[in-house]
């Protein structure tokens, strides 16, 4: 490790080694940083990712970290009901992950493109100068440790304090986080190893869901997200209930417990500051429908990285160059962003018998494909009890 | 006085908490949580907190 770098990245989470990654393939001296002893360990995550990002990114789905394919997705209402979303004709699909090993090869690839990794590396602060942010400092065996860097990457997750030390607004309210817990559940029944289930109802999970994510013919990620505005207990109790309740899933183990936040806030105002760069959940680039980030993450830490090696051939780190980056990430999922926080806010106005009413009308709908505008659509012209609740998404 | 405490034999160390501490005042490390000095007591944290780690007492 040198003490002076062109780019630190802090948080080596899918964000911050893509952002790595691009930084080095396109010319600048990186070095990335991460507090843990291991990478993408603990797992805070369901581990579903769509095959687009995958694509988009050039990345080919390994067998080491792809380990299940998705073709189907079921929505389940209060009263049971089930709506399938079929995508066995489409071309994408979607793959559960092993977090710990895809995370890992990330940040493999990231140090493969040259550059400097450091683990078991907490950032203690920022360094700020008059023209702004000019590195950062961390411990290491008592001593204070500075690292001089033009640019800063923020990616260190949905906890922030990076871009919070720059002066950017990351703050969070009651309303705009899930309160998660996921079990890792092996010896339960499984109807469909290829399909993710949803269970929605304001008793099972007020603001959230419950998931089922299969990982092997016996073994999934059964989750939970509440929203803490909403909730009358803790997630893990919610989670506990729910699985108490369905006999294939209670005659199963725990082998593994994963707790933590998602934010469902949409993106922060800003996402750059002089010498910064703030990239997946630390700027709250989360789908807030679905709580997914993972896809989210690496594109925004792509487009940070590349913007990021374009200032240092420039040498010009000011905000004003630096919001290529805020262009880069709207174009490219702005839009997006923007559509699934209007459809937070949609999902949160129905009721349960307003979702048992979807779920009636889409009982004899065939979707081939995910498309959510679609669906609500549907729904608006079968159903107009609900279509001024779901005037403004569509 | 306040004190917040986080049950170190519950916590998961997830940092749900900081993310939503409004005076950015939680710091969680691999195997620690640490709260400085300034906590107004407002609750966010347990609220948000998966598995009920954070006990705030008010302390005369």
């Amino acid at each position: 490790m040198k003490n002076r770098y062109d780019v630190v990245v802090v948080g080596a989470g899918p964000a911050g080694s893509m952002a790595a990654k691009s930084a080095s393939e396109n010319g600048a001296e990186v070095l990335l940083l991460d507090k843990r002893k291991e990478l993408g360990v603990p797992v805070q995550c369901g581990e579903a990712l769509s095959e687009g990002a995958l694509i988009d990114l050039n990345i080919e789905p390994d067998p080491r970290w792809a380990i299940n394919k998705i073709d189907s997705t079921k929505l389940i209402a209060p009263s049971g009901k089930v709506v399938e979303i079929s995508q066995k004709s489409a071309v994408k699909v979607g793959y559960i992950l092993d977090r710990k090993v895809f995370d890992e090869d990330l940040a493999v690839r990231a140090v493969r493109a040259g550059s400097d990794i450091r683990v078991d590396t907490f950032v203690k602060g920022l360094l700020l100068e008059e023209e702004g942010v000019k590195g950062v400092k961390f411990d290491s065996h008592g001593k204070t440790v500075r690292i001089e860097s033009d640019i800063v990457i923020a990616a260190d997750g949905v906890m922030s304090k990076v871009a919070r030390w720059a002066g950017l607004d990351t703050s969070l309210g009651p309303m705009d986080i899930e309160s998660g817990t996921q079990f890792k559940m092996v010896g339960i029944d499984i109807e469909d190893q290829h399909s993710m289930d949803f269970y929605f109802g304001s008793e099972i999970a007020p603001g959230g869901y419950i998931w089922i994510f299969p990982k092997a013919e016996d073994v999934a990620n059964v989750g939970v997200g509440v929203l803490p505005g909403l909730a009358e207990k803790s997630s893990i109790e919610y989670l506990k209930d729910f699985i108490s309740s369905r006999p294939e899933l209670s005659k199963g183990k725990v082998v593994e417990v994963n707790v933590g936040g998602v934010p469902v806030s949409g993106p922060i105002e800003e996402t750059v500051a002089n010498g910064l760069m703030v990239v997946g959940d630390a700027a709250r680039m989360v789908n807030p429908m679905t709580g997914g980030g993972i896809n989210f993450a690496m594109r925004s830490g792509n487009i940070a990285g590349k913007v990021a090696a374009k200032c240092v051939e420039e040498e010009d780190f000011s905000k004003d160059r630096l919001m290529e980056y805020e262009q880069g990430w709207k174009e490219e999922i702005g839009g997006k962003l923007e559509k699934y926080t209007k459809g937070k806010d949609v999902l949160l106005d129905l009721s349960d018998d307003d979702l048992d009413d979807v779920a009636d009308t889409f009982q004899d709908v065939d979707f081939e494909e995910i498309s959510l505008t679609k669906m609500l659509k549907t729904l608006a012209t079968t159903n107009p009890r609900l279509t001024w609740k779901l005037k403004d998404f569509i | 006085m306040i004190s917040l405490e986080v049950i170190d034999e519950i916590c998961f160390k997830c940092g749900a908490c900081a993310s939503l501490c409004p005076l950015n005042l939680i710091y969680v490390y691999d195997s620690s949580v640490k709260v400085e000095e300034g906590c107004t007591d407002c609750g966010m944290c347990a609220d948000v907190c998966p598995v009920e780690a954070i006990d705030i007492e008010k302390q005369v």
